[in-house]
């Protein structure tokens, strides 16, 4: 900021902090907050006033809400937007330079900050954050969000007594120090020699005063094209954050985890006695990717495969733990239990003689055909094959059977829709597959669609594949011929609309057996799924993933990569909380569902699903666009 | 504004009597809109409970222009005491003696305040005694004896909140009524922004009763005067 500031007064000062309380004021440097400040003006808005009118003029003022509820209404008077205090608007029509496509009124009596749409722009030009924030909101709001449930995961493992232990103890050698006028060719030379990942730039007294890890190393000097001769001092952290060697492991979590730190040094009385590293925190973890993997294929006995499955849910809750993203949480548990399966029906197929000499292929259907499984997953799966007289069909079906009960006790129970390979209807030869399909294409009734979007996410699991690839391509050919039930296919996605609020923030479900919740897979995650399937049955695509079908669907009907990102971060986000609801139910012993009470999350969390839900209406509108619903 | 030179002004230095000078007599049009008058919100804070003796510590103020506070324009000052006060007025206000005698010499302090307010009408809760406060201050220090419209919060709000005004007093309870949040009670400058919000609120009120002008709300208060009176 150039600009001269005038002295802040006690009102400035409290402005500020009131607004640094929240995002994205909390990531902006304080100058640029106290420059918004005394560009700020407060207006009050008494109940069902109205703040803004629809227009074709460009609004004239960002509003912040200061205190109280404004609501957002389409021009045909339905309510889809509640915003609270700390929310802004009209971001999009400010930043498209529009005209406000909603009225927003005063929901209760409420207080806000105006800005002029001149100073706006200025703040958006100068303020990276709050740039980042304006125009990446979901992204960045994502960010915090997982900074909050990594901390508050570290600590509901700080019971644990493996996180209880005390940090020196982990410790392996003596900590890698150096005064801070080292020419930076000696230190990485000196982190390359004692293969560690981080330096401690430390005074006389060998108290830390700055760190360096192999990570600033690319970014400061790689890149920035400092020379190696350069005193480690200029490119150091300074003032890094450094804990007591006694203190618990729970605390690095915790530390590692709010700040994006990898290497925290340790000390005693002030003096460095060493460097913890994430590397070393979660090398506590008793499970890993690669264990279960190979315990799975060792398994002789499909007996022990319950203990295993066990294991992966226990992985699944430590890596949820350790804040690890939607996305790739919900495909490493799809992969594990893919090996899980894989193991079943090796062990169920390799001791049937009546199957030697058959092709066939066992397929995953729904979420765990798109690789998208929660904890909360019965089983869909079919069985495709080549040929097979009535005594192999029987074989096939007493084999499948198997397996289902295998991967019951597995904890994926039983399909309530008997969706599942053992059912004749769903164990068929290629032939009948193609016929079945068609007749839902041709056929267009929901019971169709429903199936459709049931099994035309297929994907193979064992098996010969190539039955599965067969029929794939046969599909997408025969999708693209029938424009009419792609059409039907959107007209049903679109049934099913995001439970944003009339009176309060979200529509809540009044069925008695799950009152006051959203259902995040039906209202929440089904849009996105819904609608990819039919831009990838469009596209001719492969792909059964949704995040991966809207990739590759983006590129074919020129949406934009921005708008692609949010709508993968929104699903994400959807999956997430699926899993961390998920998650909290085991743990208190309750069978895992989607059913999310959306008082029990932070105003942070309610903020991103709304803004999610919001997101899966654009991805609806975009449908209803193609498809001209 | 009456600006009566009848008595010799107090001497001030060079620069503070051109501002004095400068001083614009303009008055404000009390028949403009309520929404498009401008207001000067203030609050004192002072060495004591009299407000015909006891020093002027500090003075806060905000102003509305168009229905809205300005956040940039907004006043805090104090002035510098000879010596500081007695501990016991240090209770009610937590100014202690030495921030009581950090900030400007009170005839600047003044002078920026009377720039700040010009001659825009002035609101605060319980009006009657920062009037008091500011009018002494301002004839003593600066010789000047300003005539500018005073409207106060606390007989407003009764006024246009009926129900309310039984359980309603202090400047607290209205602020809790309406849930307007203070920073920081007994400053200057955040008493004078809450009552700029409760300020808010009743300028709406009052468009709702259909109160259009200054003028007509001046009007009110006087018969309400005349009735409690009689």
């Amino acid at each position: 900021m150039t600009d001269t500031i005038p002295l802040a007064n006690s009102l400035h000062r409290a402005t500020l902090d009131a607004l640094r309380r929240q995002a994205p004021f909390s990531a902006m440097p304080e100058d640029e907050v106290l420059w918004l400040v005394q560009r700020l003006s407060v207006a009050y808005f008494a109940q069902d006033t109205a703040l803004l009118e629809p227009a074709d003029a460009p609004p004239e003022t960002l509003f912040i809400i200061k205190q109280g509820t404004v609501s957002g209404d389409t021009a045909e008077g339905q309510t889809i937007l509640q915003l609270a205090t700390g929310e802004m608007f009209p971001l999009g029509a400010l930043l498209a330079g529009r005209g406000a496509a909603n009225r927003y009124v005063a929901a209760t009596d409420t207080f806000c900050y105006l800005l002029a749409a001149a100073d706006f722009h200025t703040l958006l030009a100068r303020s990276t954050a709050f740039n980042d924030f304006c125009t990446r909101r979901i992204a960045s709001l994502l960010e915090d969000s997982q900074r909050a449930v990594q901390a508050e995961y570290a600590l509901a493992l700080d019971d644990d007594s493996r996180f209880a232990r005390p940090l020196a103890s982990l410790v392996q050698h003596a900590p890698l120090s150096t005064p801070a006028d080292t020419p930076l060719a000696n230190a990485l030379a000196a982190m390359d020699a004692a293969r560690v990942g981080s330096v401690v730039v430390v005074d006389e007294t060998m108290q830390p005063i700055g760190i360096l890890t192999l990570k600033d190393v690319l970014a400061r000097v790689t890149l920035a094209g400092v020379p190696l001769a350069t005193p480690i001092a200029d490119v150091m952290t300074p003032q890094p954050a450094t804990l007591s060697a006694d203190a618990p492991v729970a605390d690095a979590l915790v530390l590692m985890a709010r700040q994006g730190i990898h290497h925290i040094p340790l000390v005693r009385e002030g003096r460095l006695v060493g460097v913890v590293s994430e590397k070393d925190v979660f090398a506590l973890r008793r499970l890993s990717v690669e264990g279960i993997t190979a315990a799975i294929a060792r398994s002789e006995d499909a007996a022990n495969l319950p203990a295993r499955a066990h294991d992966i849910g226990d992985l699944a809750h430590s890596l949820l733990a350790q804040g690890m993203d939607a996305e790739n949480l919900t495909a490493i548990i799809s992969s594990l239990n893919d090996r899980l399966t894989e193991r079943i029906i090796t062990l169920e197929s390799e001791a049937d003689a009546a199957l030697v000499g058959l092709r066939w292929c066992w397929l995953a259907l729904g979420s765990e055909g798109r690789m998208e499984q929660t904890l909360a997953t019965d089983q869909d799966n079919a069985l495709i094959f080549a040929a097979a007289d009535d005594t192999q069909r029987d074989a096939l079906l007493a084999f499948a059977r198997r397996v289902n009960h295998r991967l019951d006790a597995c904890g994926f129970p039983l399909c309530k829709g008997d969706i599942m390979a053992s059912n004749p209807k769903w164990c068929l030869p290629q032939a009948d597959w193609q016929q079945q399909f068609t007749q839902w294409i041709d056929h267009g009734s929901p019971e169709a669609l429903l199936h459709a979007s049931i099994f035309f996410d297929f994907r193979a699991l064992t098996g010969d594949a190539a039955l599965a690839l067969d029929l794939r391509a046969w599909l997408n050919r025969a999708a693209q011929k029938n424009p009419r039930f792609l059409h039907q296919m959107a007209g049903n996605a679109l049934r099913n609309r995001p439970p944003l609020g009339v009176v309060r923030d979200f529509v809540l479900s009044d069925d008695n057996a799950h009152p006051h919740t959203i259902d995040l897979k039906l209202n929440g995650a089904t849009p996105f799924v819904d609608a990819a399937r039919i831009f990838a049955l469009a596209a001719g695509s492969q792909q059964t993933n949704t995040a991966k079908r809207l990739r590759e669907a983006a590129h074919a009907l020129h949406i934009p990569d921005a708008e692609l990102a949010d709508w993968n971060r929104a699903f994400h986000f959807l999956q997430l909380l699926r899993l961390r609801h998920q998650h909290g139910q085991q743990r208190a012993g309750i069978p895992p569902d989607n059913h999310l009470n959306p008082d029990t999350l932070n105003p942070l969390d309610r903020r991103i699903l709304k803004e999610a839900l919001r997101q899966a209406r654009k991805v609806q509108a975009r449908l209803a666009m193609d498809y001209k619903l | 504004m009456i600006w009566p030179f009848a008595r010799p002004l107090p001497p001030l230095d060079a620069a503070s009597d051109a501002r004095r000078a400068g001083l614009s007599p303009r008055k404000a049009d009390l028949k403009q809109p309520l929404a498009s008058l401008r207001w000067c919100v203030v609050d004192v804070e002072t060495g004591g409970l009299d407000a015909q003796r006891d020093p002027l510590l500090s003075i806060g103020a905000v102003a509305i222009e168009q229905g809205r506070i300005a956040l940039d324009a907004s006043l805090e000052v104090g002035l510098t005491q000879a010596q500081s006060t007695a501990a016991a007025n240090i209770l009610i206000h937590g100014i202690s003696g030495s921030e009581q005698r950090v900030g400007q010499p009170p005839p600047e302090a003044l002078l920026t305040w009377l720039e700040f307010a010009q001659g825009t009408p002035r609101v605060a809760f319980h009006a009657a005694f920062d009037q008091t406060v500011l009018q002494r201050a301002e004839r003593e220090q600066l010789g000047l004896s300003i005539d500018a419209p005073w409207f106060d919060a606390a007989v407003v709000a009764p006024l246009l909140f009926p129900d309310a005004a039984p359980h309603c007093r202090h400047l607290d309870d209205w602020l809790a009524h309406f849930g307007i949040a203070v920073y920081a009670r007994h400053g200057a400058l955040a008493d004078a922004y809450a009552t700029a919000e409760l300020w808010l609120v009743l300028l709406q009120a009052a468009q709702r009763e259909n109160l259009t002008t200054a003028q007509q709300l001046r009007g009110l208060l006087r018969a309400r005067r005349w009735l409690s009176a009689n």
